[in-house]
């Protein structure tokens, strides 16, 4: 009996120490890929970009409705459902559909795990062979990271990949903007001179536009920090290295007969925003699959989405100059920006012919995106070099971007640049070079001859130094309405000058708030005393 | 091998694990003592009588034996039988050809009279199919019923079987009226809420993956895999309610053991079986007509912001009859006509069984087919099935299951679907449009209409381009060699593989259905898909048991083994749109919009198991069983169970123990009583349908602007993640009543269920959405009875009924996570603390305004999007303002109903008056609501579809008192929002089967016997509700009970067999 007993308790444990051997529960899928198994070879690293670069599809909603729909220059319409009024009131519950933070840290963490497995030290003809793939990730990463940080206040740091639902739990230090700038340099700095790894196009798409290049970002992040010099370096470098230019050839022109302007115009700025225009550096490519969303091309197709009377206005109180004797009421640059639903295409549209009623606006840049939201390009690196030159006390550059345009002729015509803002040793102002002979200013671009302009759109010097700044800085914001209407940087940068100006004792959050306040009609003095307070500025997560 | 921890973890848990076990084995050495002790044996003379119980005529040639088979003896022709019995409170087991077996406790006396009754009646006193294999239903310990005699059943599939034949024992609940699609099953109340929790099925010892979770393309449809078998092989079919430890981590839903037919003697047996049947037409939901429907359509279209200019163009307004569109739309068209017909069943099966010394076989060819209720629907089955036993060497014998089964469906969609399922389309199509063109000449022609200008398809074209079909083909192997090392001991080893393929075709035609919008992409008109799935699985099972009578009192039956599961699942779908012709039907072709998507899951599963069953003297019976079980699907950081191996193991102990008094000498001087047993058990089992692949992080790859990949994270790694943990307490007490006319059968149990399933958001920071976390607990406290009479007992006439009741509460007990609402159909169900899974909530209502003072007077408004209010107005529906605040919004939300039913079961009745045999058995469900979705699309009111005749009473003018409100379109205030009026009581009793069976008395050499009968089903239904038919299960999922999605209901149907022994 006894020998039965140890017979069977023998075999019971020998059986669990048969079956326990790791294979027996081992399970492998052919359509998922584990942490051990994925990630670590070259051709990983390829996919994850991929793979990043669909999650950021998600973020193009998300970028400019928020910032454009919380700015003074996109509105809502009868048609727009409750996830955009709650933007466009500062409402924004947890369930809006445009708006989701995880979506922003999704991005962060695929891109933290493929940081973690690059190896930039492996070394190939004398290349670092994954550097370049760093960078790329690492400007992703950045410029998401500074998206929650100034949508959400706060962004919780952290630069190792999250991969089980213990480390999801911990809590991880929350950066505000200017914390976080600091973070994201000392990440940038060093991989400013390496360029992005090509991965050469996917389908008709051109994946070089998929990153913010470093410079741009770190312009950014200086010029949020208010280090304007470092700033004015960084968007300069990025102009003079990759020979950026406010190009005369995308300017859109009346046409012009014995000196007259005709009815007639040539809409070249359009071009500008062609697929491969040389003068996009970053855009998010928009999903083309069949069950992804993408949803700006229907909202501005079903009006949910539509430009503000403000922003219509602002087009139209500008004055195109053609020369002394002759000018024209509106800014060329409208015509691309907004458009006509049912214009087979942009240069047949006359504005005497429309009735908007029947036929209203729709955001014509969306359309001309081709389905590719632009993120960074020339106009918004110019306005950006002129915001942070001007807060180096050079009002003067600083209009010159706008009016008369940063080529070797204008920086050294005393009458644009004047002698008190030359500056040998400011590398930053260095325009010498043939590369930069065809740029032009800003506006001119919408507005005719604008630099020949001593009538409409001027600059004298204020009363002090610091009133000229300001005045600048307004038309510097002005333009930012005219040029970049609509791309999604309206409200950051609204909220960047706002403020820069609080700090600086130079006004209060009324600089972003009545502009916005005016929008809502019927109910801005309730929008106005929100937004008084930068508190509300910031979406509550939770 | 590497990263083994060598950590075993003791908690609260496991401790109690490790006293049960110390308590079987302080029981297992106590036997192996008693032996000594009861070694001087006294024996007890016995004489007794055996006769029928209504003749009093004494039987002769009766078997009498003791239960544990150590003395037997045969009756004379006197009917006298003497014995010399081991134990004066032995338990006789008598039985004598054409009557049914008789247990007759001994009690102490010298002498008995043991009465039998005819086999016409059903027995307590059979053979149960357990775990271990047959059973003394005497001698169980836990509550398992059984049933073997499956002769006359017209369902399809096994589950089909389980209503009429268990009755309250299980809340089986038939899907729908499409043949095979088999029944929603749920033993003791719902064990889970996001989990599954359908029980576990075990074939011939084999657990079955049952697929409960996968979807078929083809909409209200569910692929069932116990299609597979045919019913005429199912030998028996055991109910396990509890003392299901074996089965560990897979029992908490209990189980389900199909035994399938096997050879028992060597005389060749063949069965002819030929059953041919007839299925109705179902009940449909009454519409409206031409003329009521127009009348409708006119007032709702006064609703839109159309123009009387564009409303001039509307053509079914414009009467004028040489109109070109005329004769299109001035019909009246019956559109149920184009959709059903009368089905049309037949089955075949032919069975030859028998053998020599060597080897016994049972071999059977089936086929079942039938026509569907649904015109061009069909289902097929052929199935072929080999059951060999070998006798290999003296001391090994080889046990071979083969089963082949092919199935073979055209389907159609179901259920309400507004662009492709005919049946809902028949309902909500304009009576007044033509199913067929017209010519110029204003000919009628056969081809037919397209979608009209109202968006609604046409039910007739769609079922005749459509091309939905499913094939599947079914194979599995089981080899079970058996090794008899001594007498009691038996090694044996179960191999079992199976492979299950399915392929299904999907083809919504052009024109025929109106255009479907895909945000984002545009219009798809037709649309192809397309779904292979493979499951196979290899099941190997190994057994060591050991059998020991140690004296006459003393017996053990121990056994213990492991088990391993690998099963891979796999699932390819692919769906393209807009080829553009209705002959273009092959992917890709020129389908656009390719859209690919699949599932492979592999999951391995080991158990180890032990079961113990002591009986003592045929009066005290205690098993004890205990499963450790590890899963892929487990974390390896488990907050249950024990860590071994770097797995973490759940244990599953249970002990249950019964006492037979009546076998107790006192109760002799109970003579009422026969059968007296008292069973009690506790046992803990577990839920392991968690999702595969949790405890790893994870990446999976998407498209990547159409042409690129890129691979993302998707999953982060829970080791936490467990089984759901349910242990469960069982009070039962069988009893047979004056001279056992009267059995009883009661039980009572109290489970609760911890380490629920639920949803997690993840913090913001992880980048992804939820998780599965094992977090809340509910409870189920419920009983079931069994009741059998034998009410008349006559020489030619006998009379049986039966009733039984079933009965749970469920409740949930805890949620970390708060209260929440799931969505279905339109409607919403609540989860939440101190109340049953399933809540229905939504809103009150209190009538119609009459008048439009009634309206004001309220004071009841909406708040529409943009923060301005609408107040309610006459012919709106008056909401319950529970909140008080005069708004109506989500917080006047309340449980308008529960689909929990209070009692359900069946009533039986079978009478036989000589060869003849009639019975009728009734089932009934009390005190459930439903949800009726169906009519809640055809009573809204919002749109140009046709409703019911109900909306004829439709609020039209101040004053009107009703209590249907005003046809509105778009339904602005929310009139046909989830409220009560949809709710409705679904309480029901029906007469499910009408029996009458004859057999033929014809007997000779080459004829045993024949058997004709005639069966008709849901003869009748008496019921409140408005639906189709109050029985269906639209899907198995907890939450979705009682929501009648508008699938094709149960109808009568009526069959006509014969069954020939040869």
């Amino acid at each position: 009996m006894k020998k039965i007993c140890n017979l069977l308790i023998c075999l019971f444990i020998s059986s669990i120490f048969l079956v326990s051997c790791n294979d027996m529960l081992g399970v492998d899928s052919k359509r998922l890929l584990t942490e051990q198994e994925y990630g670590h070879t070259p051709n990983d690293v390829l996919f994850s970009t991929f793979g990043v670069l669909s999650q950021m599809q998600k973020l193009a909603d998300s970028y400019v409705l928020l910032g454009e729909l919380r700015g003074d220059l996109l509105n809502v319409s009868e048609t727009s459902d409750l996830s955009l009024r709650e933007i466009n009131d500062f409402a924004i519950s947890p369930t809006n559909s445009y708006v989701n933070i995880k979506n922003y840290y999704a991005v962060i963490n695929n891109c933290n795990y493929i940081l973690q497995n690059l190896d930039s030290t492996v070394v190939v003809k004398g290349e670092k062979l994954q550097l370049g793939q760093m960078a790329a990730i690492k400007s992703i990463r950045a410029w998401t990271y500074m998206q929650i940080a100034l949508n959400f206040k706060t962004a919780k740091y952290y630069d190792k990949a999250i991969l089980t639902v213990e480390d999801s739990k911990k809590s991880y230090p929350e950066l505000d903007i200017t914390a976080l700038a600091d973070v994201l340099i000392a990440d940038l700095e060093p991989l400013k001179n390496v360029p992005f790894q090509d991965l050469g196009a996917v389908g008709s798409y051109n994946t070089t536009y998929s990153y913010f290049p470093i410079s741009f970002l770190l312009g950014d992040l200086y010029l949020w920090k208010g280090e304007y010099e470092k700033a004015a370096i960084e968007y300069h470098d990025f102009m003079f290295k990759f020979g950026i230019l406010i190009y005369g050839g995308y300017s859109s022109a009346w046409v012009v007969t014995n000196n007259t302007i005709t009815k007639d115009a040539y809409y070249n700025w359009l071009n500008s925003f062609a697929p491969f225009s040389s003068e996009i550096s970053t855009t998010i490519t928009c999903p083309t699959e069949y069950g992804q969303k993408f949803a700006l091309d229907s909202l501005n197709y079903q009006h949910e989405i539509i430009p503000s009377t403000q922003a219509i206005k602002n087009w139209e109180n500008q004055t195109y100059y053609l020369n002394e004797a002759s000018s024209a009421q509106g800014d060329l640059r409208q015509i691309g920006s907004v458009g006509w639903r049912y214009s087979a295409n942009s240069s047949s549209l006359n504005s005497t012919t429309t009735d908007l009623t029947t036929n209203p606006y729709i955001i014509y840049k969306y359309r001309i995106y081709n389905q590719n939201v632009v993120i960074y390009r020339n106009s918004l690196l110019y306005l950006r070099y002129a915001e942070a030159v001007n807060r180096l006390n050079k009002p003067a550059l600083a209009f010159a971007v706008l009016k008369y345009g940063l080529n070797p002729t204008n920086m050294s015509n005393p009458k644009v640049i004047p002698a008190k803002e030359k500056d040998a040793a400011a590398t930053y102002m260095n325009f010498n070079d043939t590369k930069f002979t065809n740029n032009v200013g800003i506006r001119m671009r919408g507005l005719g001859a604008c630099d020949k302009d001593t009538t409409f759109y001027t600059f004298h010097a204020q009363k002090s130094l610091r009133d000229s700044v300001l005045y600048v800085e307004d038309l510097i914001q002005k333009e930012l309405a005219l040029e970049t209407a609509f791309e999604g940087n309206r409200f950051t940068d609204l909220m960047r000058i706002t403020l820069r100006r609080i700090k600086n004792g130079e006004g209060d959050a009324s600089y972003l708030a009545d502009p916005i306040a005016a929008k809502h009609v019927g109910n801005e003095s309730y929008i106005r005393t929100l937004l008084m307070n930068p508190e509300n500025w910031y979406i509550k997560n939770k | 091998m590497k990263n083994y921890k060598y950590r075993v973890r003791m908690n609260g848990f496991t401790k109690s694990i490790s006293t049960m076990l110390f308590i079987v084995f302080c029981m297992t050495t106590q036997v192996l003592t008693a032996e000594s002790i009861d070694a001087k044996t006294t024996e007890h003379s016995l004489s007794g009588l055996v006769r029928d119980a209504h003749t009093k005529l004494p039987i002769n040639a009766a078997q009498v034996k003791t239960l544990n088979g150590d003395a037997s003896a045969t009756t004379n022709e006197l009917g006298v039988f003497k014995l010399k019995v081991s134990s004066s409170t032995a338990l006789l087991n008598v039985s004598a050809f054409d009557y049914n077996v008789r247990e007759f406790p001994v009690q102490g006396r010298d002498s008995v009279v043991i009465e039998l009754y005819s086999d016409v009646f059903g027995n307590y006193y059979k053979m149960i199919e357990g775990p271990e294999g047959p059973v003394d239903n005497i001698v169980t310990t836990n509550s398992i019923k059984g049933v073997t005699d499956l002769n006359h059943t017209t369902a399809v599939t096994a589950d089909e079987a389980l209503q009429t034949e268990f009755g309250g024992n299980v809340r089986a609940i038939n899907r729908s009226g499409i043949s095979g699609m088999g029944a929603s099953l749920f033993i003791r109340g719902l064990n889970s809420v996001n989990a599954n929790a359908q029980p576990l099925f075990v074939i011939d010892g084999v657990i079955w993956n049952n697929l409960y979770d996968v979807a078929s393309i083809h909409k209200g449809f569910f692929s069932n895999p116990l299609d597979n078998i045919d019913v005429n092989d199912i030998e028996s079919i055991s109910l396990m309610k509890d003392g299901t430890s074996l089965y560990g981590s897979k029992a908490a839903n209990g189980v389900i053991l199909i035994k399938t037919k096997r050879a028992t003697s060597t005389v060749t047996k063949i069965n002819l079986n030929i059953v041919t049947g007839m299925i109705t037409t179902p009940k449909i939901l009454p519409v409206m007509n031409s003329a009521g429907y127009k009348t409708y359509v006119t007032n709702i279209i006064g609703t839109t912001s159309l123009t009387n200019s564009e409303i001039s163009q509307i053509p079914f307004l414009n009467d004028n009859p040489a109109r070109s569109t005329y004769n299109l739309y001035h019909n009246n068209t019956n559109w149920s006509d184009q959709v059903y017909q009368s089905g049309v069943s037949k089955s075949y099966s032919i069975n030859v069984n028998g053998g020599d010394e060597k080897a016994l076989y049972y071999l059977t060819l089936g086929y079942t087919g039938n026509s569907g209720v649904v015109k061009t629907t069909d289902f097929q089955r052929y199935n072929l099935r080999l059951n060999a036993d070998i006798n290999l060497f003296p001391k090994v014998s080889l046990g071979v299951n083969v089963g082949f089964s092919r199935i073979d469906r055209k389907l159609v969609d179901d259920g309400v679907d507004s662009y492709t399922s005919p049946t809902w389309l028949s309902l909500t199509k304009a009576p007044f449009i033509s199913p067929y063109t017209f010519t110029s000449l204003g000919v009628k022609t056969s081809e037919y209409t397209y979608a009209d200008i109202l968006g609604i398809g046409n039910p007739g074209g769609i079922i005749n381009y459509s091309n939905n079909t499913l094939k599947q083909n079914s194979f599995n192997i089981t080899l079970k060699p058996v090794f008899k090392v001594t007498p009691s001991i038996l090694i044996s080893e179960q191999f079992d593989y199976s492979l299950n393929k399915s392929n299904e075709d999907y083809y919504r035609p052009l024109f025929f259905t109106y255009p479907i919008y895909m945000t984002g992409l545009g219009y798809s008109s037709n649309e192809r898909e397309s779904q292979v799935s493979r499951n196979n699985s290899v099941f190997s099972d190994t057994r060591i048991n050991y059998v020991k009578q140690f004296n006459s009192t003393n017996h053990l039956n121990v056994f213990l083994g492991t088990r391993y599961i690998n099963n891979y699942y796999e699932s390819d779908y692919v769906e393209g749109h807009n080829s553009g012709s209705n002959s273009s039907v092959n992917l890709p072709g020129s389908f656009t919009y390719l859209k690919t998507d699949g599932i492979n899951n592999l999951t391995k599963s080991i158990s180890n198991y032990a079961n113990a069953d002591y009986n003592y003297n045929n009066r005290y019976f205690l098993n004890a069983a205990v499963s450790m079980d590890a899963s892929s699907r487990f974390g390896n950081q488990t907050s249950g169970g024990f860590s071994l191996f770097g797995h973490s193991w759940g244990v599953f102990p249970s002990v249950n123990g019964s006492w037979l008094i009546s076998s107790e000498k006192f109760m002799k001087y109970i003579s009422a009583v026969n059968l007296l047993k008292f069973r009690a058990g506790y046992g803990i089992t577990g839920n392991d349908d968690i999702r595969d692949y949790q405890t790893q992080a994870y990446f999976s790859s998407l498209r990547f602007k159409s042409v690129g990949n890129g691979v993302i994270l998707t999953n982060l790694a829970n080791p936490q993640i467990q089984w759901e943990t349910t242990g469960r307490v069982n009070l039962g007490m069988d009893m047979g009543l004056l001279n056992d006319r009267l059995a009883l059968s009661l039980d009572v149990y109290s489970s609760n269920t911890s380490n629920l399933l639920t949803l997690r958001q993840f913090q913001d920071v992880a980048g992804l959405e939820a998780y599965w976390s094992n977090e809340g607990k509910l409870s189920n406290k419920g009983a079931e009875i069994t009741l059998n009479a034998k009410l008349i007992n006559l020489k030619n006439l006998h009379w049986e009924f039966g009733l039984s009741f079933g009965h749970y509460v469920n409740k949930i007990t805890e949620l970390p996570n708060g209260n929440y609402t799931t969505q279905v159909y339109g409607g919403e169900v609540l989860t939440s603390v101190g109340n049953p899974a399933g809540m229905f909530y939504g809103y009150k209502t209190l009538g119609v305004f009459a008048t439009e003072a009634q309206a004001t007077a309220s004071k009841l408004k909406i708040q529409n999007n943009d923060g301005t209010y609408t107040s309610f107005g006459a012919g709106d529906v008056i909401f319950e303002d529970a909140h008080n605040d005069g708004v109506i919004d989500a917080k006047d939300k309340q449980i308008i109903g529960n689909p929990n039913p209070i009692l359900y079961g069946t009533i039986s009745n079978k009478f036989s008056y000589k060869k003849l045999t009639l019975s009728a058995l009734f089932t009934y469900s009390y005190g459930n609501d439903v949800y009726n979705y169906q009519r809640s699309q055809l009573e809204a009111g919002t749109d140009f579809s046709n409703q019911s005749t109900t909306m004829l009473t439709r609020w039209v003018t101040e004053g009107q008192v009703t209590t249907q409100p005003k046809a509105v379109y778009g339904d602005p205030m929310g009139n046909a929002r989830f409220s009560d009026r949809w709710i409705e009581d679904g309480s029901y009793i029906r007469l499910k089967t009408l029996m009458l069976s004859y057999n033929i008395p014809i007997k000779n050499n080459f004829i045993e016997g024949i058997n004709i009968w005639v069966s008709a089903n849901n003869v009748f239904t008496l019921t409140k509700y408005l639906g189709g038919d109050p029985e269906f299960s639209t899907q198995n999922s907890v939450l979705f009970q009682g929501v009648d999605a508008g699938l094709i209901p149960l109808s009568k149907s009526y069959y006509v067999g014969l069954k020939f022994n040869l």
